[in-house]
């Protein structure tokens, strides 16, 4: 019978260094692993609200390419006077149904927001009916009419996300377009 | 020396580490696209809109191009006609449709179009939008010219035009002494266009202080005392726009489906061929020596022709049902013709609003409802001339139209107005319409009889007017511009008669749009 070789053991101060160092980068492992998941879900929540601003101007720039003027003096869209603080909002003018372009006859369409409930209504297509929600939980529409056949749309979204740090914090979301209504009466 | 045995660890640690890396790595990159994907279908969503638009315009450009030339955009007589076009990997697809009262299949002057484009990357539709095209009439005008006594100025003072203005020739201003120091609002509220011009910095030929300086430098605040936008609203060597033939589309349209064209002195109303339905308006026959729009009881709207001494009322139940003479009850929707012999028939369905006379029409007066044209034969160079004021239903007398419920066109080779109108210039005489008389390069237009003769007066016209020929209704002092006699015209806008015209007004080659929606297909 052959003695088997003797194998060599760990001394004291090796198994001491080596658990010292597996301990570092066990600490150093999980504070990037944190520090990735803090990313990624900063990232995706981002994402859910450029998602849901541009979904909200997906829904207004239809609309308001539809505005054309009642007649060559008036204008297709324009902003209230004495609008209340903290809203905003257009009346733009469309053709009514039934449509007879020999005679043709308008009806006038708003879309309106308000910071304290941040929706985004327009009014129905037919009177008596309720208003229509474009949008809930914008924090500001900006709707800024630029030339008579031209309006800046500002939408500005904000949700409290955790940075990498770890802290919670608003984060703030802005898509800006500017829409040019493509048939003004006197082009 | 002994050699010492690898065990590995600091490979296994290193693959390990290198795991967790890439496995962070990986979970930036997934986010990197979705910012990019954002940024691509912004550019994409631009690119299509322009696409979609461009079949649209190409549609519109290739319309007024055919009807300018007096072609049907509609070759054959097709149902529709396809037009196709690219730029770069974008293509598009615009296919038109006329409406069924468009020519060749109707009758109406004023025709519409439908545009449906389609818009397509690399062959996968994209964005498709859908327009409405109407074509342009001269209502869209406040003051039109086909030419003018070369003699004749336009006074600054004396005009106030706020609405389009347009001569196929040339204009002279007479600009009177210190016009440039007063706070007053410009004889041009709109744009102004002439074809023709004056060998002047402008093409306008001034008499008075010009509103330039010596070296032809346009004076913004001049400018702005005549024409409401300065120097940039005038705009010579403009594309020429020809007044009508004749009036004969509006001829066959007030005849309708009728199988023969009215030839016996009296009224005739278009009607379907076989039945007792409308489909057309009124023909007269013969001259015609009164004509009176009225509003009835209950809010439906007649017309009284006197012929000699024959008389023939037509009454559209536009408002209220009514009973016939014979106690019958006639529902709204209907149409009453009482005959100069005493009978009357009654007929399902309202007039299309035209009233075409093939002789003259004198003795027009009377409150117009609705949407009505009245107009004669302007080959024959027949004329209307005017019996008193003529107003609208849903307009006070003298005030300026809110709404576009009621328009009144007239059209003839001339409208004229009389010496039996009283001339005061207050109070004025009111007309409410839009006014085209004359065909192109002819003696025609709109005339005031006797101007020089008569004590001065004034006409109040609410619409627009539109002359062959412009002929002199007043003179004015040629310094001062004061107006030593005759008539002047102050005229007042109806924009409402751009968008809703007269029915089968005269057209001009444009076209505008009425209506533009976006549609699917749409990829978001």
């Amino acid at each position: 019978m052959t003695r088997r070789p003797r194998r060599p053991g760990l001394t004291l101060v090796e198994v001491t260094i080596s658990t010292a160092l597996l301990a570092l980068l066990g600490m150093i492992l999980a504070r990037i692993y944190v520090a990735s998941q803090a990313a990624y879900s900063t990232g995706t929540g981002r994402v859910a609200l450029q998602q849901k601003a541009r979904q909200a101007m997906q829904r207004l720039t239809p609309r308001l390419i539809q505005a054309v003027p009642a007649s060559d003096t008036q204008d297709a869209i324009y902003t209230p006077d004495d609008l209340p603080p903290m809203t905003s909002q257009v009346v733009y003018t469309i053709p009514s149904e039934p449509f007879d372009p020999r005679s043709p006859t308008y009806r006038e369409k708003w879309i309106r927001f308000e910071q304290s409930t941040g929706l985004i209504t327009t009014n129905a297509d037919t009177p008596g009916e309720a208003d229509l929600v474009l949008a809930r939980g914008i924090h500001w529409l900006g709707l800024e009419v630029l030339s008579p056949n031209s309006v800046k749309i500002t939408v500005v979204v904000q949700a409290p996300l955790r940075d990498v740090g770890g802290n919670t914090r608003d984060q703030e979301y802005r898509v800006q377009t500017t829409v040019m209504i493509p048939y003004y009466a006197t082009r | 020396m002994k050699r010492r045995r690898s065990r590995g660890t600091v490979l296994l640690l290193a693959i390990f580490f290198l795991v967790i890396l890439n496995f962070l790595a990986l979970a930036l990159l997934d986010l990197l696209p979705l910012e990019l994907r954002a940024a691509g279908r912004n550019r994409l969503e631009t690119a299509a809109f322009l696409a979609a638009d461009s079949g649209v315009l190409h549609a519109l450009a290739y319309i007024e191009d055919r009807v300018s030339r007096g072609e049907t955009p509609l070759p054959d007589d097709a149902a529709s006609y396809v037009l196709q076009g690219e730029t770069g990997s974008w293509t598009w697809e615009a296919t038109l449709k006329a409406d069924p009262e468009t020519p060749p299949r109707g009758t109406n002057t004023i025709r519409v179009y439908e545009i449906h484009s389609l818009a397509s990357l690399d062959g996968v539709a994209y964005r498709a939008v859908r327009a409405l095209a109407r074509q342009e009439t001269f209502a869209r005008y406040a003051w039109f010219e086909d030419q003018r006594r070369s003699d004749l100025v336009i006074t600054a003072t004396n005009y106030h035009i706020d609405g389009p203005f347009h001569s196929n020739s040339r204009i002279r201003i007479l600009v009177p002494p210190g016009l440039y120091d007063q706070n007053r609002t410009p004889s041009f509220e709109s744009e102004v266009t002439t074809v023709e011009s004056y060998d002047t910095p402008d093409g306008v030929a001034y008499q008075g202080t010009p509103p330039y300086d010596d070296q032809g430098n346009p004076l913004p605040e001049r400018y702005r005392k005549i024409f409401r936008g300065g120097r940039e609203s005038l705009r010579t060597g403009a594309r020429r726009i020809e007044l009508p033939a004749d009036s004969g589309a509006l001829a066959r349209a007030a005849q309708g489906q009728s199988p023969v064209t009215p030839s016996t002195r009296g009224v005739h109303l278009g009607q379907d061929a076989g039945s007792d339905g409308l489909s057309g308006g009124l023909t007269v026959v013969g001259d015609v020596d009164s004509m009176v729009l009225a509003v009835e009881e209950g809010g439906n709207r007649s017309v009284t022709i006197q012929q000699g001494s024959s008389i023939t009322k037509v009454v559209e139940v536009t408002d209220t049902a009514i009973t016939d003479p014979e106690g019958n009850p006639v529902p709204k929707g209907s149409t009453i013709l009482y005959k100069p012999d005493g009978t009357f028939t009654v007929h399902t369905g309202l007039t299309n609003g035209l009233i075409y006379g093939t002789g003259n029409i004198r003795g027009l007066t009377g409150v117009n409802k609705g949407k009505r044209t009245v107009a004669v034969d302007m080959a024959a160079q027949k004329e209307i001339v005017l019996g008193g004021a003529l107003t609208r239903a849903d307009t006070p007398v003298g005030q300026a139209p809110q709404g576009g419920r009621d328009s009144l066109g007239l059209v003839a080779f001339k409208v004229r107005i009389p010496t039996s109108i009283v001339r005061t210039v207050n109070p004025p005489t009111d007309v409410y319409a839009a006014i085209l008389a004359g065909t192109k390069e002819s003696e025609g237009g709109f005339y005031v009889d006797s101007w020089e003769t008569r004590t001065p007066g004034r006409i109040r016209l609410f619409g627009g007017l539109m002359m062959g020929y412009k002929p002199a209704w007043a003179s004015v002092d040629s310094i001062e511009g004061t107006v030593l006699n005759g008539v002047t015209v102050d005229s007042t806008y109806d924009s409402n008669l751009s968008s809703s015209p007269p029915p089968y007004f005269p057209t001009i080659g444009k076209f505008r749009v009425l209506r533009y929606q976006e549609e699917a297909p749409r990829v978001d």
